[in-house]
């Protein structure tokens, strides 16, 4: 048997790749990694840990820094919406784990070259990019990239390598290294949080060009392909499925404002005015032309947008459900193509639309509150445009915005950090945890920093009855989006699942909006993909083993569990208006029985006992 | 050959590609999008597929020198212990991109027999099958 034939599912090596000394490696890909951290994610935090041993003492954008690149066992197949990946790094927003995960078709081209996992290690002094093809590994020269947005890049890449390749990059905003810089791959798709972009940048990276010829093989063909049947059966089945496959996520922002949870005006209320224009069927009626796929997805929710508007003329992947937050509810504009265009401008400069349109937000009711000398008005979409120009170059109070909103608000003072909607140093996503308790949880503990996908924990707003709260999660309460018990269990499992998920590199939409894919189908595909004798609790304790190790990542840097915590104006701000009035999110009730089931110290790290039973050395 | 055909529309085609994964699967017991009889490239606001269409008059069938792309019950078909790989039907045949090769093999749909994996497995009307008059691709 030859080193290839041993794997599958995987490719069975690493790229390493050290810019510091030129230095090309690979390596094969340690059995160990399969079966303990799946891949994805898994790998990503498992490579971080062995690579930054000490990582308080790291520069996130010096030479010592990583950028890991990883897919999981089942990128490349036809596993329903499969075509994820991961970046994970010491974050600059953070000072802790960063990670960021994304679709289209990058992920799994790296499969198809022959790797697992790309490694990024050192500093360059020059621009440059990393063309692959196969084992022909180049760094080539990219003054000529210098300044260009993410559309251009991309086409200039595809057009020198040819229409095979695909291109992962950074815009002018990784290149300033601005603190919510994104990767872009396929043009649309966003690595988009904890500043990866950044880090890329820092290191002179601007681009990855890949194309592969390699056979991806299966453990057991037939049973995989019949799982998968299975699979996309039960997701095209479920009731959310024509809806989620036509408008796409622009469907949650019906369900936030039904919600009252339709965060606006930086959540001073979550009663937005103008959801006439922002509707799903409006968004779609309007402005959108076809929707289109990632890599072996069948939901295809993205959508390609058109405004023909004059002032706001733009084509391309439309905003989904957070940016109409980020860049619309929150600053409260009236209108969508202003919405469109914004979105669009932080694609091609390379930005997340959740941390800039948070800023912006904050930005904004500091103005309100007169604690800036700057004049801002609700609603004003020349200014949002003009602020995502700025920080992208770091123009003028741009720079000052560049550096995130914890930053912002630490040096606005004032009391103003009351109001800046962010954890752990990132900018908190769209939805009000003050309508989904769970949510609340979820964000004050995401081991990236303020982050709704680490748990995702929607089971509380899906009218499920209680009955059927016991059977999952042993409450009742779980159901009630505006319980506090037992919502410590339900993040919990989510939490454990979604690392599950996230290392896979499926989409979390097949489970967390659904719940048609439970882990015993994660086990089922994952095992017939690779041969490794997977089940249902197996996985969920590589989920478990995940977290934790990310956990003790973070403790290294620094964390503490005060930094396990919501902005004052979630827990003691009730909702003003609307259907969920009143409500804040009780989160000193849940973190108690949170770190308890965690088998977490008051300290916040994991007890002894719990890293033995998961099988994590320090 | 089958008596349903392959129809083609790539205006409800959304990209995913699993028609790639499945074609490579069913032919090789591998997956490898090169190895794909059927491709799909997304263009700024569209996917192209290219695939074989089984033309009613097909060139390459004309170009071909040595018999190995040949006429069965009027359609296309390529047998691979003649073929030479001198390529005389990729330039004939009008639908660029087609037919291709691929490691010393000419990639050329066979419609699986009958019952073509990609339509199976096509989450959208861009592949349907299709009786053999009623078939229009666009």
């Amino acid at each position: 048997m030859t080193e290839k034939d041993k794997y599958f599912g995987y490719m069975g090596r690493i790229l390493r790749v050290n810019l510091t000394t030129g230095e090309i490696t690979k390596e094969p890909l340690p059995r160990e990694l399969m079966e303990n951290y799946i891949g994805g994610r898994g790998f990503g935090i498992k490579l971080l840990t062995d690579l930054l041993p000490d990582p308080a003492g790291v520069d996130p954008l010096g030479p010592e820094n990583v950028l890991i690149f990883s897919t999981g066992p089942l990128n490349g197949t036809m596993s329903p919406s499969s075509g994820r990946y991961t970046v994970t790094t010491k974050s600059p927003l953070t000072g802790i784990l960063g990670d960021a995960n994304s679709g289209g078709a990058f992920g799994a081209e790296i499969k198809f070259a022959g790797y697992d996992v790309i490694i990024v290690e050192g500093q360059s002094s020059e621009l440059f990019y990393l063309n692959i093809r196969d084992d022909v590994v180049e760094i080539l020269p990219a003054a000529d990239l210098s300044g260009k947005g993410i559309m251009d890049t991309t086409d200039m890449l595809v057009e020198k390598h040819g229409r095979d390749t695909k291109v992962a990059c950074i815009g002018p905003a990784g290149e300033n290294m601005v603190f919510c810089a994104a990767i872009a791959n396929d043009k649309f798709h966003y690595l988009a949080r904890c500043a990866v972009g950044a880090v890329m940048g820092s290191k002179k990276l601007k681009a990855i060009a890949i194309n592969g010829t390699r056979d991806l093989k299966l453990a057991d063909p037939d049973e995989f392909l019949k799982k998968t049947a299975d699979c996309y059966r039960k997701i095209t089945e479920d009731k959310t499925y024509p809806d989620f496959s036509y408008y796409g996520t622009a469907v949650i922002t019906d369900i936030a404002a039904e919600s009252g949870g339709l965060s606006t005006r930086n959540g001073q209320t979550g009663v937005f005015d103008h959801m006439d224009k922002y509707s799903s069927h409006a968004y779609r009626k309007d402005f959108v032309t076809r929707s289109e796929s990632c890599f072996s997805c069948i939901i295809h929710c993205s959508n390609y947008a058109v405004v023909e508007d004059k002032k706001y003329k733009c084509a391309g992947k439309g905003p989904e459900f957070e940016t109409f937050v980020a860049l619309g509810s929150r600053p409260d504009l009236p209108n969508l193509p202003p919405v469109i265009y914004a979105n669009y401008l932080c694609n091609d400069y390379g930005m997340d639309t959740i941390s800039v349109g948070g800023i912006i937000s904050f930005l904004f009711e500091c103005s309100e509150k007169g604690m800036i000398p700057e004049k801002y008005e609700w609603g004003d979409a020349d200014a949002v445009i003009e602020l995502v120009r700025k920080m992208a170059f770091r123009e003028g109070i741009g720079d000052e915005m560049a550096k995130g909103m914890k930053y912002l608000a630490e040096k606005i003072g004032q009391g103003s950090m009351d109001f800046a909607l962010q954890t752990k140093g990132m900018e908190l996503p769209a939805y009000d945890p003050r309508t989904g308790k769970g949510f609340g949880l979820g964000l004050a503990v995401a081991s990236r920093g303020g982050d709704h996908l680490r748990a995702l924990p929607n089971f509380e707003l899906l009218s499920y009855t209680p009955e059927e709260g016991v059977k999952w999660f042993g409450d009742p309460h779980t159901v009630d989006p505006y319980a506090w018990q037992g919502k410590a269990d339900m993040v919990l499992w989510h939490e454990n699942f979604a690392a599950v998920v996230n290392s896979a590199e499926m989409c979390m939409y097949c489970m967390f909006a659904t719940y048609a894919i439970l882990p015993e189908d994660m086990a089922d595909l994952i095992r017939h993909a690779t041969g490794i004798d997977w089940d249902e609790k197996k996985i969920m304790k590589a989920g478990e083993r995940i977290l934790n190790l990310e956990r003790l990542f973070n403790v290294a840097c620094g964390l503490t569990p005060a930094d396990d915590s919501l902005p004052k104006r979630f827990l003691e701000e009730g909702l003003p208006e609307g259907p969920a009035e009143g409500q804040t999110v009780e989160l000193d009730k849940m973190l108690p029985r949170y770190y308890e089931v965690r088998g977490w110290q008051e300290d916040g790290r994991p007890t002894k006992e719990k890293l033995e039973e998961l099988g994590i050395t320090v | 050959m089958p008596t349903d055909l392959r129809k083609i529309q790539a205006k409800e085609c959304v990209g995913c590609r699993i028609c790639e994964l499945v074609c490579s699967l069913k032919h090789y017991g591998v997956i490898n999008p090169q190895r794909s009889r059927i491709r799909v490239y997304r263009l700024e606001d569209r996917d192209k597929i290219e695939t074989c269409r089984f033309c009613d008059d097909p060139k390459c069938v004309d170009a071909c020198p040595t018999g190995a792309m040949h006429l069965e019950d009027g359609r296309a078909v390529h047998d691979r212990e003649k073929c030479i790989l001198c390529g005389a039907c990729i330039e004939a045949c009008p639908f660029a991109g087609a037919l291709r090769i691929f490691e010393g093999e000419l990639l050329k749909c066979d419609l699986c027999g009958g019952d073509p994996e990609c339509v199976k497995y096509c989450p959208t009307d861009a592949l349907t099958l299709g009786s053999f008059k009623e078939v229009k691709n666009d």
